[in-house]
């Protein structure tokens, strides 16, 4: 009895976990085929995030991820997260990557500085250069 | 002795020497290490206009008119011919604008959605027009007149700031607004503006 009882238990978490990366690599294909994602999962979005100085990596997170097609062009809404309890001065920028990866007008966005309150959520947009842009990352360094 | 008090006044010669070319190196502008830096970097060297204030600009405009849903979907049916008027420069400072309206121009080509006519550049363009049409230039490959396209719309705007001082601190802030009118019909089918602040302490010691 004690047997089947946990034989049970162990299809059942199998399933739970089955069906838990389903829906995880479901928002990731949404977000990525430019549909929009409401997770707040902050591990979920790491994909997205690039940390350009070591001083600010696990500082800064995201919250959610937000992408949409505007007349054929990729607009994202990116929550940033500051888990720190100081404020933050932080600089964030967007790349942009094209179907086969490559960076679309590379090096051309500016760093935009953010001000961050301590455990505070703030949302910052980003536009494509142009349609060819298919997916993003954002860049995040400490304002010197 | 008075070899030693020769000795002397030839060190202090030398010394006040490399003062006098350290000061005149400095005070010519020729800083001490020069080196590469990120264009797109954030720059504070001084409160005044910079290149990150350019940027931001450039940036929030430019994707403000690419998801402003009337522009969208004028668009998404054809790419809207535009002529760049100018940006008033109200502020109190000496800053190029078409500079900015350059950078604005460039991402919206770059973007497929826009082309742009160069008002300024009529006169040069007329003589090449001249040019071609003396006899010089084979008749099949020479440019026709007449077959310039005219410009739906006209992109201007103002650049304002509003600057305090009090005791140590400075407040500068700027407000850049840009319009896109209607040649045709004079209807201004999109504006916005882009704020920025920025706060400057002088330090109790030194410059």
């Amino acid at each position: 009895m004690l047997v089947i009882i946990l034989v049970t238990l162990l299809i059942v978490f199998f399933c739970v976990s089955l069906l838990g990366e389903k829906v995880f690599a479901e928002h990731k294909r949404d977000a990525e085929a430019g549909g929009r994602t409401d997770t707040n999962d902050t591990g979920s979005y790491d994909t997205f995030i690039v940390y350009d100085n070591p001083k600010v990596k696990n500082k800064v997170k995201i919250y959610n991820v937000k992408m949409r097609y505007v007349n054929d062009v990729l607009q994202t809404s990116v929550t940033l997260v500051n888990c720190t309890k100081k404020p933050m001065n932080i600089v964030y920028k967007f790349m942009w990557f094209d179907k086969d990866d490559f960076e679309v007008r590379a090096n051309t966005s500016p760093w935009l500085p953010l001000y961050f309150q301590p455990g505070e959520q703030k949302t910052v947009q980003g536009v494509a250069p142009n349609p060819s842009a298919k997916s993003f990352k954002i860049k995040i360094s400490i304002d010197n | 002795m008075k070899n030693l008090k020769n000795l002397v006044v030839l060190g202090l010669i030398v010394v006040i020497s490399f003062g006098v070319l350290g000061c005149a190196t400095t005070s010519g502008g020729s800083p001490a290490k020069v080196a590469y830096s990120d264009p797109t970097a954030v720059e504070t060297t001084t409160i005044d206009f910079g290149s990150s204030d350019l940027q931001q600009i450039a940036e929030a405009m430019v994707n403000s008119m690419l998801t402003f849903p009337p522009i969208v979907q004028v668009t998404s049916e054809r790419r809207p011919v535009i002529f760049v008027e100018s940006i008033k420069n109200k502020t109190r400072e000496h800053i190029d604008t078409e500079a900015i309206t350059d950078t604005i121009s460039t991402k919206l080509i770059q973007s497929g959605k826009f082309r742009f006519v160069d008002r300024t550049k009529v006169d040069a363009v007329l003589k090449e027009l001249q040019y071609q049409a003396s006899g010089i230039v084979d008749d099949s490959t020479r440019a026709q007149f007449g077959r310039q396209i005219g410009a739906e719309y006209m992109l201007y705007g103002n650049f304002t700031s509003i600057e305090k001082l009090a005791g140590r601190t400075k407040d500068l802030y700027y407000k850049f607004t840009l319009k896109l009118m209607n040649v045709e019909t004079g209807i201004i089918e999109w504006q916005d503006e882009k704020e920025i602040r920025k706060v400057a302490t002088r330090k109790l010691v030194g410059r």
